[in-house]
């Protein structure tokens, strides 16, 4: 009560701080595509009273009564300057030129500049300029390009999870216009779900997190998609090695405009022919795969206060593997189908109720859904002798999903230019099926059925929040606010009050110390294999039994422009505590086939503690850009039936972090960019000592005493990417890049494993020892790909 | 488990492989390992060995100059006598009492097990024969402690010809385990009575019913077993659980994917097990 007290304190003594006014509001647009800016400047050059564009690239402005000059910017384009002679409300759209799409690889949010911002611990990514960087295969990847980040990890190689300031890949709520994204891997985790050209802006929250953002302990990856150019017709068309891709966008009528891009892996296409190969007997095996998504948006403009939007994702995987095996008295045949499946529908009404207060009310369907099936049939004489023919087929079917329907309402309320509201509540109904699974045994006579059939279980989540980003004065910017969540599942109902803050103190105009604390609250878990990107993952929410999993993070920083201003400087420190974490405490038990029993075979109550220091070094310039940057952490857990209850590495604890990004533009043709990364090896568990003679055992065994005793070796790769532009007789844009990855072959652990060697000692067998191998997923990888723009 | 099969046969069509000189393989210094299983019908023994470095050379690693002492109840009663590479106590361990080792030797560290008891046993009441399309079944009968998880260890020896003895038998259970029951069932043998879930107390063990015999001049005979010594061990958790880790351990191998399980002891600053059990044996003629 006493916090709640405090904010309302601070809230009205800002408001008190400005006199009777005007206001001045509409939104800040990309001129060429009518895309909203976040986050532009709108200033008055003679009072400096400014505001920011909101997600939705609206602004409210509060104005004395007179001449004004108004100015709107925002990086990366041509600032617009209007004479304004305020004496009532009025709207103004500012419709900004773009002017270089290659400034900037990677920045760190501009809110009127880096050190302004009372926000830390914040990175956005223009879509843009993710497509410079090179990656496998071609393909752009904005999960693969964040992990370049401090204080972000991947999974590993082939991996498109995420490990945020030492949180678990569950912790990470990824959102695609508001929808939540379960599963954000393709090809078995080595591509995500997100097509690039689909895009139109990214951004990740690695900690002080906004009061209106909540779910997750670790992360927020908030992604818009693309509204399709409001101005004119465009596409492109993009061939990789991986895939395919295609866009379309532009506008239906002057109201309302659309955008429409699907890509596809050629796999299955190549297979095609070996499938059919099987089929006539001429070969024994055959793999298939195939990969696709679609993103399709469109808006409608109701009136000047009032837009409509629908977007819609699809995404698939589908592999199929059979396999034949023939011997004298059998001939076998198997196969295994995987199918997974990402949907997400966003519904959003925009209104401006006033001119200071913005609307925003959200509909939103995800589903993400998992399928495994297998067969295996038999023929001919069984080895045992006991029958002189038989058939025996084994069928089995597994299914998990999870779905929510969530509606959101939120509200931008800009009282004054000192002050900028956010409230608004959600409310989640989440359901999943842990697992169905059917099998069917035959063998002569007998048939044998067995089902599973778990019926959906779900829970309500629900939150409300209030925000004020607050000038208290020129020097001092905080953010405060506080979400109420609650979760109801059966008889059961779990609340958490979760403060938000965050501030900035400004020593200089670009020099700036900040610091934040948040509270965070998530009630789904997930269960599923915690080393690697298997699509198996299983979604489930808190339970009677099993809390929801919260966390706490403090965090403190100063971010500096230095060298005449050419170089961003921010190092940042955090420290954070998590509670009711679960875990697998052995190997992973077999979940699929009991999935009712999920919360007898998890480890409950489990804390967690990250810590570390995270070092940005941004360069700007019109050609030569780059950016360093450096992690130095600590990531452990503790389980009480895990480790003896000692604490322990967790799996992503990862010492050094290091990544550095340059990319020099010769012309307006020829661009290359390299990229440099540097990870300490992933903790693992080794074996400490012998036992030579054990009861009951003919042979010797490892005795294993910790968890994460020893670490892989450090992982270390250069990627080196070529772009060429170049204008068609049609007056198009193509675009060529050649990339390598990995450019050096260096062989990475994917994973390690323990091997026992046989040692022989004139030719006799003395001794099983021991030998740590690894496996290497990728060595060096050129890629090609053509994307063309109409 | 399927999936991480596809994903293996998928990284090996990628991936290559190498042995790592980097990792070293972490060895703690040596430590003691207490094996001893004790019944109320023999004096109690205790093997004593020394764990090597995992990459070691075998060599002799039964430890002879340890000291190790047995509690019961609290107090110490006996310190052990080595003798024919084992330890042993002039004490024959009592129902009902609590047993504790304490042991040391120069070079380790001193290690002491938990306390341990010998559990009250079950009783078989009725053994059956019966034979289905896979073979020889022995349907066993036994009385299952009401309202407590019992761990057992059943086997058989089986008689054939004048006086040839085997042991034999591959235990399963008579049904599916219940759906939602954790049960257990290691190395055919061991298992908990959480599989029956207090409803039966039946378990088979397939006995083959006859003993083959393979002659030099490749003629093949049966020679049926004509007597079964069924022995049905009520074991310690201790028992159960040092088994069942040494299990998970062996299966971990190979799941590059899984957390291997840290080794299961209730040997305090050291390894191995200090367990009690006891045992009721039928004789049965088919």
């Amino acid at each position: 009560m006493k916090y709640i007290k405090t904010i309302i304190g601070i809230i009205i003594f800002s408001f008190n701080l400005s006199g009777q006014s005007y206001t001045i509001n509409g939104y800040v647009l990309d001129s060429h595509n009518g895309a909203p800016l976040i986050n532009a400047t709108v200033i008055d050059a003679v009072s400096s009273q400014y505001t920011l564009t909101n997600e939705y690239g609206f602004y409210s402005l509060s104005l004395e009564k007179g001449h004004h000059v108004i100015s709107c910017s925002y990086v990366g384009y041509t600032a617009e300057e209007i004479v304004l002679n305020v004496e009532r409300n009025s709207s103004k759209n500012f419709n900004l030129k773009n002017v270089t799409i290659t400034e900037v690889v990677v920045k760190e949010t501009k809110l009127g500049s880096a050190s302004n911002a009372s926000q830390m611990s914040l990175v956005s990514l223009p879509i843009e300029q993710l497509k410079s960087i090179p990656v496998l295969g071609g393909e752009s990847d904005i999960i693969k390009a964040f992990t370049l980040i401090p204080g972000v990890n991947s999974n590993g190689e082939g991996s498109t999870g995420l490990n945020v300031r030492g949180g678990g890949r569950d912790q990470n709520l990824i959102l695609l216009d508001d929808a939540i994204v379960y599963n954000a891997a393709h090809l078995l985790g080595f591509l995500s779900v997100f097509n690039s050209d689909a895009l139109q802006h990214a951004e990740l929250y690695k900690g002080g997190f906004p009061a209106r953002y909540g779910g997750r302990l670790s992360s927020i990856l908030n992604i818009k998609m693309k509204e399709g150019n409001t101005n004119e017709f465009q596409g492109k068309f993009g061939l990789g090695i991986i895939n395919s891709k295609l866009t379309l966008e532009g506008p239906i009528s002057d109201k309302m405009s659309f955008l429409f891009s699907a890509r596809s892996s050629y796999f299955n296409f190549f297979t095609y022919f070996l499938k059919k190969s099987f089929e006539k007997g001429n070969i024994n095996s055959y793999s298939q795969y195939l990969m696709y998504d679609i993103n399709a948006k469109t808006n409608y403009k109701l009136n000047n206060k009032t837009k409509l939007f629908l977007s819609f994702y699809t995404g698939k995987d589908d592999s199929d593997t059979k396999d034949r095996f023939s011997s004298l008295t059998n001939q076998r045949l198997s196969g295994t189908e995987l199918h997974w499946n990402n949907v997400t529908t966003t519904f959003r009404l925009n209104h401006e109720l006033s001119p200071k207060l913005f609307s925003n009310f959200i509909l939103t369907y995800s589903k993400y859904k998992y399928n495994l099936s297998s067969q295996k049939e038999t023929f001919g004489i069984d080895s045992d002798g006991l029958y002189s023919e038989f058939l025996k087929k084994t069928t089995f079917n597994y299914l998990s999903s999870i779905q929510n329907f969530s509606l959101k309402v939120k509200f931008d309320f800009f009282p004054n230019n000192n002050n900028h509201i956010r409230f608004g509540g959600e409310l989640t109904r989440h359901e999943y099926i842990p697992g169905n699974s059917s099998s069917e045994d035959i063998t002569q006579n007998q048939t044998n059925n067995t089902n599973n059939i778990i019926g959906l279980a779900g829970g309500n989540e629900y939150a409300v929040f209030i925000e004020d980003d607050i000038q208290l004065s020129k020097k001092i910017k905080v953010n405060l606010g506080t979400r109420l969540s609650g979760f109801s599942i059966k008889n059961k109902n779990y609340f958490n009050l979760e403060p938000r803050f965050s501030s900035r103190y400004l020593l200089k105009e670009d020099f700036s110390i900040k610091a934040s604390y948040s509270y965070m609250s998530q009630y789904l878990h997930l269960l599923g294999n915690n080393s690697v990107g298997l699509s198996n993952d299983l979604w489930v929410t808190a339970t009677e039994n099993v809390p929801p999993q919260t966390a706490h993070q403090f965090a403190i920083g100063v971010a500096k422009e230095i060298f005449h201003k050419n170089i961003e400087f921010s190092i940042e420190g955090y420290y954070k505590t998590m509670n009711h974490l679960i875990d697998y405490s052995i190997n992973t038990p077999d979940i699929i086939s009991t999935p009712e029993n999920w919360e007898d075979l998890v480890e409950k109550g489990g804390t967690g503690e990250a810590y570390g220091m995270e070092v940005f070094l941004q360069k700007k310039s019109s050609r030569f850009t780059s950016f360093l940057g450096y992690t130095l952490s600590w990531n452990n857990r503790t389980f009480e039936n895990i480790n003896k209850g000692r604490t322990y590495p967790f799996r992503y604890d990862r010492r050094h972090d290091l990544s550095l990004n340059l990319s020099y533009e010769f012309n307006d043709k020829w661009s290359i960019v390299g990229n440099w990364v540097f990870t300490s090896g992933q903790p693992i568990t080794l074996p400490t000592a012998k036992q030579l003679i054990v009861p009951d055992y003919s042979f010797e065994i490892l005795l294993y005493e910790r968890r994460n005793n020893a670490r892989m070796p450090a992982y270390h790769r250069l990627d080196l990417g070529v772009n060429r532009k170049k204008e068609t007789k049609k007056g198009n844009i193509g675009i060529l890049n050649i990339s390598l990855y990995n450019a050096y072959n260096r062989a990475n652990p994917y994973f390690v494993y323990l091997g026992i060697n046989a040692k022989e000692l004139n030719g006799t067998l003395i001794s099983y020892d021991p030998t740590v191998y690894q496996k290497t997923l990728f060595g060096i990888i050129p890629s090609i790909s053509y994307a063309l723009e109409f | 488990m399927r999936q991480i099969i596809y994903l293996t046969l998928l990284i090996l069509c990628f991936s290559c492989e190498k042995e790592i000189s980097g990792i070293d393989i972490p060895f703690e210094g040596q430590k003691l390992i207490i094996i001893s299983f004790f019944n109320p019908y023999e004096n109690l023994e205790v093997t004593v060995y020394k764990t090597i470095a995992p990459d070691a050379l075998p060599e002799h690693t039964i430890v002879n100059n340890a000291m190790v002492v047995l509690f019961e109840d609290d107090k110490a009663i006996d310190t052990l006598v080595f003798e024919n590479e084992k330890y042993v106590s002039k004490i024959v361990p009592s129902i009902n009492k609590n047993y504790q080792l304490i042991a040391a030797a120069t070079g380790f560290p001193s290690v002491k097990s938990t306390i341990e008891t010998i559990p009250t046993k079950s009783l078989i009441s009725e053994v059956t024969q019966f034979k289905d399309t896979t073979g020889v079944k022995l349907l066993i009968n036994f009385n299952n402690a009401p309202n407590q998880v019992s761990y057992f260890d059943i086997s058989s020896n089986a008689y054939f010809g004048e006086d040839n003895q085997i042991n034999t038998g591959i235990g399963r259970l008579e049904r599916a385990p219940e759906d939602g029951l954790n049960c257990e069932f290691i190395r055919n043998n061991r298992f908990s009575n959480i599989c029956f879930k207090e409803e039966s107390t039946n378990i088979t063990l397939e006995v083959g019913g006859r003993k083959i015999i393979y002659n030099n001049d490749g003629t093949v005979d049966f020679i049926p077993f004509h007597k079964y010594d069924v022995i049905l061990s009520t074991i310690s958790p201790s028992f159960f659980e040092y088994f069942r880790g040494i299990d998970e351990s062996i299966e971990s191998h190979g799941d590059e994917f899984s957390e291997t399980p840290l080794t299961w002891t209730n040997i305090e600053n050291g390894y191995g097990v200090f367990a009690g059990y006891d045992f009721d044996t039928f004789e049965f003629t088919p």
